[in-house]
């Protein structure tokens, strides 16, 4: 199994959010790219999953692109797939999981997924080499924020690229920085969060 | 009877002096905004109830009249529901931010 150190990286931090037992990461021909499950998921049961799932008509059907998603709930698990144009990412949660949470780290992951070389492909994962007004966004948080910007990153990289997500985070980063920053901070950080996004 | 309202006195001190510390330590955690602009109510609520508790034995020492009891009595339960709604407000902020409200 030849894993990919970026996308292990990317499944570790998705294993450190709260309920989520494992993850991996596997492409169209089935091959385990990466995988971070406890020591119990043997590492030949995991590529055994990934040749059936992708070795499955309906599976490539219905998960094909790069937004589908799979949600599957059991008495004693919680799975979820989702596509990454050509690869998949496979996510293993008790059921108790935090929903909410899962699916922002989930959208964190694949962001950085979606990097050349995250997955060891390049080409259709890559994204635009141009700065998004995400990238502004986030950029802005960190100047403003400092040690404090992780929570208001993992907020933006949760949200769509369209331009309401966007607005629907800024607003969740302002709430973020009002309930326990500073009052005028979170004015000012809002006001010019908005106008990246309406400039 | 008064031995046993010495050692629950004695008690509530001690916890009470353990919340101060660990109420004190938070607020300077917490960076700011209203949260902690509510932190620091409650630490202060924290320290009057504290220091209330300091003098608390006195009141059996020095026998106080019923009428003056009645008084310290309803003022606990004034500051305890002051202290009440700010905690609930702290976790409705909270609870609102990490939308885990119905």
């Amino acid at each position: 199994m030849e894993l990919i150190p970026s996308g292990q990286a990317a499944l570790d931090q998705l294993n450190a959010a709260p309920g989520v037992v494992g993850s991996m990461l596997f492409d169209r021909e089935g091959a385990v790219l990466a995988a971070a499950f406890p020591p119990v998921f043997d590492a030949s049961g995991l590529q055994r999953l990934a040749s059936q799932l992708t070795s499955d008509g309906y599976f490539g059907d219905w998960l094909g692109g790069e937004k589908g998603q799979l949600s599957l709930d059991f008495y004693d698990g919680h799975v979820v797939v989702r596509s990454l144009a050509g690869s998949w990412l496979l996510v293993l949660c008790t059921p108790k999981v935090n929903q909410q949470l899962l699916a922002m780290s989930m959208t964190q992951v694949v962001r950085r997924l979606r990097f050349p070389g995250a997955t060891g492909r390049t080409g259709e994962h890559a994204l635009p080499p141009a700065e998004t007004p995400l990238d502004r966004l986030r950029k802005l948080a960190t100047t403003e924020l400092g040690a404090h910007a992780d929570k208001a990153i993992e907020i933006l990289a949760a949200a769509g690229p369209g331009r309401a997500e966007l607005l629907g985070a800024i607003g969740e980063v302002e709430k973020l920085i009002r309930l326990f920053i500073d009052k005028k901070m979170a004015e000012s950080v809002g006001r010019r969060m908005r106008a990246i996004v309406e400039g | 009877m008064h031995a046993v309202s010495y050692v629950l006195a004695a008690l509530a001190i001690a916890l009470m002096g353990s919340n101060v510390v660990l109420a004190i330590r938070l607020r300077r955690a917490i960076v700011g905004g209203e949260v902690g602009a509510k932190w620091g109510l409650m630490t202060l609520l924290v320290g009057v109830f504290f220091v209330g508790y300091l003098f608390s034995p006195l009141l059996l020492y020095f026998a106080l009249p019923p009428q003056y009891l009645s008084a310290v009595a309803f003022s606990v339960f004034l500051f305890g529901a002051i202290f009440v709604w700010v905690v609930i407000g702290i976790i409705r902020d909270t609870l609102s931010f990490l939308k885990l409200l119905k």
